[in-house]
């Protein structure tokens, strides 16, 4: 069993403990067992079941046994090696989001090339990623936003800020913002605060001064939604649909782009810049 | 009969306001009330950060009890402090007494008017029949009464509060306390509350001995 020229087993050696094969072998069927002479070790019944089957789908368990009694696993014993052919990196490896505040990391380690067709959809990757670094998008926006939970809520928000027992314990949305990165910006605990992005928006969200971020970044949480870029939405919401809690939506800021394999849009890793509010 | 206590272990708090949310929804508690809250101290700070769940601590010789005007303050034979809200006039000296923060209320109007004043009842209601529809609006559930205890303790994920019977809580602390190697062993409010030193450096108890 081998790939590329290179065997795919365990090398001769490492098994384990207590196993009677010391090399690294397949999974255990029917064929296995009869080459090793352990197949009459299975009793009769199990020997009908097990005719033709691997362990996986013998239903006796025949074969499970007799592989475990000899202190081997019935699943073989092969390398801890993962090669995704049909994955643009078989092997993952780590590539700059699309708006990186390293250009040198971005040089190192580039994101995918465009793709003209992606399920059908032409896609930038590689291209939006350069201007942003001709642009010195990292220099207009330095800080790194992130986005996560909160215990309060669930997914966007919109059902758990419908709950007076749970609105009432986050009553606004907000930006975590290290002290230095807040002092530097004259940015008190509380005080309304713009985060702007690269892509253009705006979000009026409460800072909230603490150590639960470092300097270079700031984290906002994603559950809410019902403000647009300053403007709270209430009039557009149907009549007695509006959740309790609404505050600006951190998706509008973050940017084009996303893992290409799982569709996973990319809200955890951009850039923002943070600045006192002003109307 | 049992002593109820509160014990709060800020070596297994993490903040989730599960207690909030459950005594709010059990008691049915109104927006702006706050009897049970959870105080986190040196947030972010990797290491030093400490949560803790405060309450009404239904202490031994309540402060509460003793500052009241109209004396509306009463105790259970379960050690329980609770008030009655028809005697309540809303000034406020419960909330300047209490080292827990606990009174609170509801309005904030013209000429100091408060409204009735609102605590944690341990989940025992009030002066009213147990169990009835007028206590459940005043008071909220009467758990004890159902032979529950208190809905936050009960809901605690990571059973870092605990309520009920002093003499098991505190036993279940020195365990834990002796487990982990004497980390964490005050009782957070426990001097205060119960005038008694942290059961979780006292050494246990010589079994079978216990009242």
């Amino acid at each position: 069993m081998e790939k590329d020229g290179v065997n795919l087993l365990a090398e001769d050696g490492s098994h384990p403990k207590g196993a009677e094969i010391t090399t690294g072998h397949p999974q255990f069927d029917h064929v296995l067992l009869k080459k090793l002479g352990w197949w009459d070790d299975l009793t009769e019944e199990e020997k009908k079941e097990a005719e033709g089957k691997t362990w996986a789908n013998d239903l006796s368990g025949g074969i499970q046994r007799v592989a475990l009694k000899h202190g081997c696993h019935p699943f073989g014993n092969a390398k801890a090696r993962a090669i995704v052919w049909n994955f643009p990196d078989g092997i993952p490896q780590h590539r700059e989001p699309l708006y990186s505040p390293r250009p040198d990391m971005v040089e190192k380690y580039p994101t995918h090339d465009d793709v003209k067709s992606m399920w059908r959809l032409p896609t930038l990757f590689k291209s939006v990623q350069q201007k942003a670094v001709k642009e010195e998008m990292h220099k207009k926006f330095p800080l790194i936003l992130t986005s996560g939970r909160l215990v309060e809520y669930e997914g966007g928000g919109e059902e758990t800020r419908s709950n007076p027992w749970l609105a009432e314990l986050q009553q606004d949305n907000f930006v975590e913002i290290n002290p230095k990165t807040a002092a530097d910006r004259s940015i008190r605990n509380g005080e309304y605060v713009w985060v702007s992005s690269p892509n253009g928006a705006k979000l009026k969200v409460k800072a909230q001064v603490t150590e639960r971020v470092g300097p270079d970044t700031v984290f906002i949480p994603f559950h809410f939604s019902g403000w647009w870029q300053g403007q709270d939405m209430l009039p557009y919401y149907p009549e007695g649909a509006a959740p309790i809690v609404r505050g600006e939506a951190v998706n509008t800021a973050t940017t084009y782009g996303y893992d290409r394999v799982t569709m996973m849009q990319e809200t955890k890793t951009t850039l923002c810049q943070v600045a006192k509010f002003q109307a | 009969m049992a002593r109820m206590k509160f014990l709060c272990d800020a070596e297994r708090c993490i903040e989730c306001n599960g207690c909030v949310t459950a005594c709010k929804n059990e008691n049915e508690v109104p927006w702006g009330v706050n009897r049970r809250r959870v105080v986190t101290i040196n947030d972010g700070v990797i290491g030093a950060e400490k949560s803790i769940s405060v309450a009404c601590m239904h202490c031994s010789d309540a402060p509460c009890m003793a500052v009241c005007p109209v004396d509306c303050f009463y105790k259970t034979a379960d050690g329980v402090v609770l008030h009655d809200k028809d005697l309540c006039i809303g000034c406020g000296y419960c909330f300047y007494a209490c080292p827990f923060g606990a009174p609170q209320f509801p309005q904030a109007g013209a000429f100091g008017l408060r409204g009735k004043m609102d605590k944690c009842t341990f989940c025992a209601g009030g002066p009213e029949e147990d169990r009835s529809e007028a206590e459940f609006k005043k008071y909220g559930r009467n758990r004890l009464a159902e032979g529950k205890l208190p809905a936050c303790a009960e809901m605690c994920s990571t059973k870092a509060l605990l309520g009920g019977d002093g003499d098991v809580i505190s036993d279940i602390y020195r365990e834990r306390v002796a487990r982990r190697g004497n980390k964490g062993a005050e009782a957070w409010g426990w001097g205060s509350a119960y005038g008694q030193p942290p059961k979780g450096a006292v050494p246990a108890a010589p079994a079978g001995g216990k009242s």
